[in-house]
């Protein structure tokens, strides 16, 4: 395997335990519940993916990676549709849960208190791999900056535009542009008239 | 007589061994305030992508005791202490006092507390008892180090039985094509750029030749082993201008 296909699933664990770590701070109690679990290690394991993530969990925060030495505490499996249904589920069973099943539990419930959105994660996580594994990971990542980046300068574009007025639009340079003729013919009529009686005054 | 040599490189001139720590001091000691800016810019970013691979390899567990020797201004360690939890340990180990406490300030800033030592040592003598940590790690500092093999002796010695060093260093680039171009920007770009934005050419001109004189992965790995260890091996990567080397002690 190459090593950029090694790193793949690293990358997914950074990006795992940036949003789990940003819901956290942004949860309104930040995220008391998980908090105030001992200091554990839980696998999550996110079907059809088969890297496990190892969450290493602490009063501070969740980090997340694809190696582990040694055994977890507990394990949460479940498909990655229920994973994103999990805001809202109500019913929890098709979670797998296994090792210290309280944990698990304990875990999986403060999971579903926090706002995660993790629709939004798995889809880019999903389509990544399965995207990079057929060979287009590279063109969709160089997409997603793509459009990351047009989404940003349209965003600017418009704000500079619309609310400081600092950068003209297209219609306003065409008003402009037609203006700046509209003065330039009336210079050179200006001229004409100017050398007319230039001549005028000189031929007397 | 004594046919030992006497003389060690420093880049690619040779200097008198004792000489090489006072001029690696000099070197770390005129980079550390820059040093986290120029590592970005050097390495174009991708060095965050290679620390975070070694982290994530070593399976490092909350209670674990880990070294970060050579740990500089502690972008490991960071990691670690994050991970070892309150029951575990990190100790960022180097010789260079600026580099330490660049790095402490820097983890105390971002709440990195309780769970971290940091102690000034050289990498050849160390100063913990035998069989102490489960993990011990050395990032793009063993090149530096004037005996290599007293180092990793070292490192063997401090390890636990099951324990594992991790070595993330500069390596031989394996594409010939690659090669070349690498080696414009490392000889003709870099020491420029560190001029640049560290007003300090020579110091990057020592770091790009110190490179080329590290030993290239199948010598480190036997280097490893015959220090002790009882298990080497290792991942290139980037086309080999980084190569990750693991050593378990049984
Ligand atoms: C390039 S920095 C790497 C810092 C950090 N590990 C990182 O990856 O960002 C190299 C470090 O090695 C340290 N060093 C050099 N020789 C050493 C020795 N003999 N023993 C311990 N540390 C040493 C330097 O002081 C410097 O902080």
């Amino acid at each position: 395997m190459s090593t950029e296909l090694q790193r793949l699933p690293i990358f997914l664990a950074e990006a795992l335990e940036k949003t789990l770590n940003g819901s956290l701070r942004l949860d309104s109690d930040h995220g008391a519940s998980i908090k105030a679990l001992p200091e554990c290690i839980i696998t999550l394991q996110i079907l059809p993916l088969k890297t496990p993530f190892y969450c290493l969990i602490n009063e501070q925060q969740i980090s997340v990676q694809t190696h582990l030495q040694g055994e977890s505490d507990a394990s949460i499996s479940a498909q990655a549709a229920d994973w994103i249904a999990l805001k809202h589920a109500k019913d929890l069973s098709c979670f797998e849960l296994d090792g210290n099943r309280d944990l698990a539990q304990q875990f999986l419930h403060a999971l579903a208190a926090i706002d995660i959105d993790w629709e939004e994660h798995l889809s880019k996580i999903t389509g990544d791999l399965i995207a990079f594994k057929v060979g287009h990971g590279v063109r969709s990542y160089m997409q997603l900056k793509r459009d990351q980046r047009d989404y940003i300068m349209q965003t600017l574009k418009e704000y500079l535009q619309f609310e400081l007025q600092a950068v003209p639009s297209k219609p306003q340079i065409a008003a402009f542009s037609q203006e700046v003729s509209a003065v330039e013919q009336r210079l050179q009529e200006l001229e004409q008239r100017f050398n007319q009686l230039d001549a005028s005054s000189v031929n007397r | 007589m004594s046919d030992k040599k006497s003389t060690i490189d420093f880049g690619f001139t040779e200097v008198p061994l004792e000489e090489k720590v006072k001029r690696v001091k000099g070197v770390f000691d005129s980079v550390a305030g820059n040093y986290d800016i120029m590592n970005d810019v050097m390495s174009m970013g991708v060095h965050r992508l290679w620390k975070r691979q070694t982290i994530d390899l070593s399976g490092v567990r909350p209670g674990h005791k880990v070294l970060d020797l050579a740990g500089g201004t502690g972008d490991l360690t960071k990691a670690f202490a994050k991970r070892v939890g309150k029951s575990g340990q990190v100790v960022l180990a180097d010789i260079n006092e600026s580099m330490v406490r660049v790095g402490r300030d820097r983890l105390i800033n971002e709440g990195i507390i309780g769970n971290v030592e940091y102690t000034i040592t050289n990498a050849e003598a160390l100063a913990f008892p035998d069989n102490t940590f489960d993990l011990a790690t050395i990032a793009f500092g063993l090149r530096n180090v004037t005996n290599k093999d007293k180092a990793l002796a070292e490192l063997y010695r401090v390890l636990k039985p099951g324990g594992q060093l991790m070595i993330l260093e500069f390596s031989k680039v394996t594409n010939p094509a690659f090669a070349k171009l690498y080696d414009f920007y490392s000889f003709n770009i870099l020491p420029k750029m560190g001029k640049v934005i560290a007003d300090d050419e020579e110091s990057y001109q020592y770091l790009a030749e110190s490179i080329r004189m590290h030993p290239d992965q199948e010598t480190l790995k036997q280097m490893m082993l015959d220090a002790g260890f009882d298990k080497a091996e290792y991942l290139n990567m980037t086309q080999g201008i980084v190569a990750l080397h693991r050593g378990w002690k049984y």
